[in-house]
């Protein structure tokens, strides 16, 4: 692993300063050249060389995952993988509510009908290399993350053909680091089948309208139920003394 | 319900599941397998996966349930989480001995005092979620009397 790190550094540091050996040079052409007129085929060959050294240095950039929703379903997300840089800056500019162009905030790209292992809730992902920001586009390449989903065989035929996605109410959320552990957000209690969620026994979006809103999980550090009993004992002025002294102060 | 951050395809293997009614949770017994577990996209606070775990009705009663989310190319997570959920049937928070979580008369007598055929999400009378509060929560509550011997205790696990 130490040997692939050294050797990965060693590349960078190799084609940075052939980079830079290069702009130094070129600079120096164009300074003993300055009494006379470039010839377009030298520029030419000067730019060429340029921009084919700075796409093999950016081609070892580290790519970059984000994450959209549809307007329409603000709680079904997807996350994307960016490899060119441009690309990521924009993207970067985008979330910081500074788009290059007004509207071309929307995702779209060409369907891969497998999953990724950095969007593996789905069954489907985006080509990297296909992904661009849009502001509108025809109807025929909108739908919904889901109803991809549902219908990924029927992707490329009738639906969505050529595999061209372009959700049209995308919208980025964030930038998402697959270089750090994710975390527990949030636990919930619900109650399932009951009216609160249209007695529905299964798993599904209504069971977020059947969370119990005042009940929270007991974890040894936050100890919210104690605290939470705490307030209801101190309101009835309860003798909650032997039990709860020494916990008073964790819940203020 | 728990919301991860970046969740993938997570089974009963990325779990823990106990229950038990002290402190020593190292003795508690594994709970019943759940019925199902989902993962949502998104669907959790701040744009995380909502994973939610559903047991059969009535499995789990009158005791605590652990859960230890575990480290797991899954969950992503860089440690185990833990945390508790406990279970009373018919408690209003009303007539509770210090240590114990006790459903009695008390909770009886305030589910019929508090009757209402519009009852919210968060009212503790409505015992079976049913929006209205009425004899069939009192009658809940009756039938899931608890004494110091077998009501939930509120423990500091370990």
């Amino acid at each position: 692993m130490k040997i692939m790190k050294i050797s990965k550094i060693n590349k960078w540091l190799a084609a940075g300063a052939l980079l830079l050996f290069l702009l130094i040079a070129g600079g120096a052409y164009m300074a003993i050249n300055s009494n006379r007129q470039i010839s377009d085929a030298n520029a030419s060959v000067f730019s060429s060389v340029l921009t084919g050294l700075a796409s093999i240095f950016t081609s070892n950039m580290p790519p970059s995952y984000f994450k959209f929703h549809i307007d329409s379903r603000p709680n079904v997300t997807f996350i994307f993988k960016l490899t060119d840089p441009e690309k990521i800056q924009e993207a970067r500019d985008i979330l910081a509510g500074k788009p290059r162009t007004q509207w071309k905030i929307h995702v779209m790209g060409t369907i891969v009908k497998t999953s990724a292992d950095y969007n593996q809730l789905w069954s489907y992902h985006l080509d990297p290399a296909t992904i661009q920001f849009f502001e509108a586009a025809i109807e025929v390449c909108d739908a919904s993350i889901r109803y991809v989903e549902e219908h990924l065989k029927e992707v490329g035929g009738a639906l969505l053909p050529g595999n061209i996605w372009c959700p049209w109410g995308s919208r980025l959320v964030e930038e998402v680091r697959l270089d750090q552990p994710s975390t527990v957000v949030s636990r919930h209690l619900f109650y399932n089948n009951s009216v609160f969620d249209g007695k529905n026994p299964l798993a599904n979006d209504n069971d977020d309208s059947s969370i119990a809103p005042g009940k929270s999980a007991l974890n040894v550090r936050s100890e919210s139920h104690l605290c939470k009993l705490y307030e209801l004992f101190a309101r009835y002025q309860w003798d909650y003394d032997r039990y709860f002294q020494s916990r008073e102060s964790q819940c203020r | 319900m728990i919301d991860i951050s970046r969740a993938g395809r997570v089974s009963a293997a990325d779990f823990q599941f106990k229950v038990g009614n002290d402190n020593d949770s190292s003795v508690w017994v594994n709970a019943p397998t759940p019925s199902s577990i989902t993962v949502r996209a998104g669907a959790g606070r701040n744009y995380s996966d909502r994973i939610t775990i559903i047991w059969p009705d009535s499995v789990i009663k009158k005791q605590w349930l652990k859960v230890t989310v575990l480290k797991t190319g899954n969950t992503n997570l860089a440690k185990n989480d833990v945390f508790y959920f406990g279970n009373a049937i018919g408690e209003t928070g009303y007539g509770n001995l210090p240590n114990y979580a006790k459903v009695d008369l008390s909770d009886v007598n305030w589910i019929n005092q508090n009757r209402s055929p519009a009852a919210g999400i968060s009212s503790p009378y409505d015992i079976n979620r049913d929006t209205e509060v009425d004899s069939a929560d009192s009658d809940i509550a009756m039938a899931n009397r608890t004494t110091f011997l077998t009501a939930l205790k509120f423990i500091t696990p370990f």
